[in-house]
């Protein structure tokens, strides 16, 4: 793969995560090497190289599936020497992405679904019913006012 | 025991109602007051939410936390029953302490609401409460029905232990907590090399190749065991869900943790819902001498959606 570095798309990472400490990493892999996901394949993702990209500025990382292949799972964030904390560069990366419209479908969807009911799962009957069953109290509540605020927050 | 209050999350409210019955009916055994709360929204979603406006995310956590702490801001702690949870209330709790410029940006929508930012109240795993205020040998005291003879393996998921700077709970590399609050319920604990690897959930949305393979890769690790013990709905959906798309895997009933409490204090399968498993859990509970659960069924869909 070629790598293209976009000296416009470098500014914008050091000063969106600015405050990261991503620039301790010294590349020594220790992260991939803890990776459940590197370890199925290093082809799906690598930390170490993710860190690498965006911290020479190549833009594709933000569009590259290996960006949306980390679960968060902090096995690499405990182990790195530098104490460099990954998942919240992928975090900050994955904001970025968004912010210009290229995250994947099914995250979009998700933002949708939760400032339209404030939930990530509906309350269907089925569920009301057991919940009634089971001697629950009702799940539901109305959040329509703080839903309306966050909504204006977003757009 | 003090009072604490109970942040149920959506996914265990509104998909795993039994989680909740369960964890209320220990509880209630254990003597611990669940104090409920009115207005909780999502915690939110500590992956997807967080990764797409961790503005927005940050502010929902901060409202949950805020309706916690309640009209005196004297609640002392919250205790949420998810791994996600219990995740996204405690990094948001810690950003909301030690960065100032978020904080002030919050507590001015929190206002805007009629609310105020609270940050003294802690966050609590109910694993990590039972833990800590009583402890394995002390929980063994309480049981009524231990769940002897069998061989259960744990999943304690990435969120309860990781990050351990935020979640200070057990050891995030060789988790044992929720082993020895399993062998408290007088089963065995299978020991299996990668017990604290993710569980693939959260790539579902992106790469669900992958996350099933993660998943599946845990299931075959743990097929000599009698079930999978986890702490987290989202753990307990995926391993559910990949048993169902892939029938060539070995079957292993998947248990949350306070179900498997609940039977050993008394509960009725039927009380806890057990009967809403999609891999059905009938033989275990037939060896606990317990009669087949889903006479107390209720037919309909079983939310096979994945996701
Ligand atoms: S373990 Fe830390 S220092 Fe080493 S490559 Fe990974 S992020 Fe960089
Ligand atoms: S947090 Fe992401 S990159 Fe780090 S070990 Fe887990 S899956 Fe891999």
């Amino acid at each position: 793969m070629a790598v293209r570095i976009d000296p416009e798309f470098r500014r914008l990472v050091r000063e969106r995560l600015r405050d990261l400490d991503f620039n301790q990493c010294y590349q020594c892999g220790k992260c991939a090497a803890s990776c459940p996901v590197f370890h199925r394949s290093p082809e799906l993702l690598n930390p170490r190289k993710i860190i690498h990209m965006a911290a020479i500025g190549v833009r594709e990382v933000l569009t590259q599936p290996p960006l949306w292949r980390c679960t968060t799972c902090y096995e690499c964030v405990e182990q790195c020497p530098q104490t460099v904390n990954f998942v919240d560069l992928v975090v900050a990366l994955r904001n970025l992405a968004y912010e210009m419209g290229m995250a994947p479908r099914g995250v979009q969807e998700e933002v949708e679904t939760v400032l339209k009911q404030g939930f990530v799962y509906p309350l269907t009957g089925r569920i009301r019913q057991v919940r009634q069953r089971l001697g629950l109290p009702p799940a539901a509540s109305d959040l329509e006012g703080v839903l309306q605020t966050l909504r204006e927050v977003a757009s | 025991m003090s009072a604490h209050v109970l942040y149920p999350g959506c996914l265990i409210s509104r998909r795993y109602p039994g989680f909740e019955a369960a964890a209320r009916f220990v509880a209630k055994k254990l003597g611990m007051e669940l104090v409920d709360r009115e207005g909780f929204t999502c915690c939110p979603d500590p992956v997807w939410l967080r990764s797409a406006r961790q503005d927005l995310w940050l502010r929902m956590a901060a409202r949950n936390l805020a309706v916690a702490a309640g009209q005196n801001g004297d609640a002392g702690s919250l205790v949420a029953l998810c791994n996600g949870c219990f995740e996204t209330l405690n990094t948001a709790l810690h950003l909301l302490k030690t960065d100032q410029k978020q904080r002030e940006q919050v507590a001015r929508f929190l206002e805007s609401q009629g609310q105020t930012l609270s940050t003294c109240l802690q966050v609590k795993h109910l694993v990590q409460v039972v833990y800590e205020t009583l402890g394995p040998e002390e929980l063994k005291k309480h049981l009524v029905r231990p769940l002897e003879g069998l061989t259960l393996a744990t999943h304690p998921g990435c969120h309860l232990t990781r990050p351990s700077d935020i979640a200070r709970f057990d050891d995030p590399l060789n988790p044992r907590a929720l082993d020895e609050l399993v062998e408290a319920l007088g089963a065995r604990v299978l020991d299996y090399p990668t017990k604290s690897q993710c569980c693939g959930l959260p790539v579902f949305v992106t790469d669900r190749e992958l996350s099933l393979s993660l998943a599946a890769e845990k299931i075959r690790a743990v097929a000599q065991a009698d079930g999978l013990v986890v702490t987290c709905p989202s753990c307990f959906q995926q391993f559910e869900t990949v048993q169902m798309l892939d029938r060539s895997l070995p079957r292993v009933p998947v248990f949350y943790y306070f179900e498997l409490l609940a039977l050993a204090l008394g509960a009725d399968p039927g009380e806890i819902g057990l009967d809403q498993h999609r891999i059905k859990a009938d033989a275990v509970l037939a060896r606990l001498g317990h009669a087949k659960s889903s006479a107390h069924g209720v037919s309909g869909a079983r939310g096979t959606k994945p996701n």
